[in-house]
């Protein structure tokens, strides 16, 4: 986080709790909701946003 | 200040479990045990795990002292009513834990039970749920403590009836419980070659506490709730999972509004935790997380294509089904925080 810049809450898509956001994160890390344990994809930072992550698509190479 | 308190019937299992949450109560001085059967006997030759915490022996209720603030009443229905009635004009606070003024009814009660035999007093009692009547119980002088099954099935529907979320008139209930619910006493029923790897569903319909849990339920919707309630005994000591099934009223309901409904609900409720995780092996609520504690764990799952609920709630019926329950409704009746004495987690693993 930049100095002075305010760490906010998300919201949880999938169950509506309140996700604090951690110090450094990144567009793009995948996190868990501690309440449902939804995996999230933080979309932004400032604003920080959230949203589920997709699903792991199987590829078998044909 | 330490309020004292006395516990009558206290060689039971609910007894011994109160006893031990109030001897490690920073506000509580227990004073006295009665038990007739026991009469003159320590206490820890019933509870072994109190040893080192008491030294008392139980007393006869004849030599019971009301010069106290509290008198918890550990007894079986209809005995109760009249220990209420004789120690409600002492002025003592008093913590029934039987079922005699949980009905305010009469004629329910005498339906599920029998005549009530001091039914002038129904109307004095609060029932012992805080997390439906927390107000009501600071007030109270007499509060009936809910029974095991009830709060494990009231905890889990009722915020899905105050948001209006489900048919109020087709509610099915489906418990498992642990054998010490049955109480310390034995029959044929109990006995080890009997009870051992049951699973037993043992009332059906009709269940007592089917009374208190359409009681409860009818009073947060307005309107009649019908709840059929089929309990089951299985291979645990201690714990209930209740399982409710419930039609939605709107297709399409989402997980989101369910979520919102039970924090809604429980946001000043400590007890109470939503597991619904599908993140981890425990991913709904499971008994072996509570044993032992005060806690209340309910999960919740939609079944869309049938526009159905079902909700899994566990307790601890000798904790938050009883002793628990009634140390946090004495906590609220003399003004002190509702964790008080009472805030641990259980046992993992177990």
């Amino acid at each position: 986080m930049i100095q002075g810049e305010t760490m906010s809450n998300a919201e949880c898509p999938e169950c509506g709790a309140q996700i604090a956001q951690r110090a450094g994160i990144e567009v793009g890390e995948i996190i868990s909701c501690g309440d449902c344990g939804s995996k999230l994809e933080v979309k932004s930072v400032a604003p920080f946003g959230l949203a589920t992550a997709p699903s792991v698509e199987e590829d078998w190479g044909e | 200040m330490a309020y004292d308190i006395s516990i009558v019937g206290a060689s039971g299992y609910t007894g011994g479990e109160l006893l031990r949450w109030a001897l490690m109560h920073p506000e509580m001085e227990v004073k006295q045990l009665t038990s007739e059967r026991f009469a003159g006997t320590p206490v820890t030759k019933l509870n072994p795990t109190l040893r080192g915490f008491t030294s008392a022996n139980f007393v006869p209720v004849k030599e019971l002292n009301t010069d106290i603030d509290a008198l918890f009443l550990c007894l079986p229905h209809k005995i109760s009513a009249g220990f209420v009635k004789q120690y409600l004009e002492t002025g003592v606070k008093i913590i029934d834990l039987s079922a005699d003024f949980r009905i305010h009814d009469k004629n329910t009660y005498a339906k599920y039970y029998q005549e009530h035999p001091h039914p002038e007093l129904l109307p004095k009692a609060v029932y012992g749920i805080p997390e439906l009547h927390r107000e009501e119980i600071k007030k109270a002088q007499l509060v009936a403590c809910a029974g095991c099954l009830a709060t494990s099935i009231i905890l889990g529907t009722a915020p899905l009836i105050k948001a209006g979320l489900i048919d109020n008139s087709n509610i099915i209930a489906d418990s498992k419980i642990g054998s010490s619910a049955s109480g310390a006493a034995f029959d044929l029923s109990t006995h080890h070659p009997e009870r051992q790897g049951t699973v037993r569903s043992y009332k059906p319909s009709g269940h007592r506490h089917t009374a208190e849990i359409e009681q409860e339920l009818s009073e947060i919707a307005g309107s009649k709730v019908s709840v059929g309630m089929t309990p089951h005994a299985v291979e645990m000591v201690r714990g209930i999972l209740s399982t409710v099934h419930a039609r939605l009223n709107t297709a399409g309901t989402k997980d989101l509004d369910l979520w919102k409904a039970y924090r809604s609900f429980y946001s000043k409720s400590p007890f109470v935790r939503l597991v619904k995780d599908k993140d981890t092996l425990y991913r709904y609520p499971e008994p072996k997380c509570v044993v032992g504690s005060n806690f209340a764990d309910i999960g919740f799952e939609i079944d869309p294509e049938r526009s159905r609920v079902i909700v899994m709630s566990t307790i601890d019926n000798l904790v938050k089904g009883s002793g628990g329950q009634a140390i946090q409704n004495f906590n609220l009746m003399f003004g002190l925080d509702e964790k008080m004495g009472l805030w641990q987690p259980g046992f993992h693993p177990l």
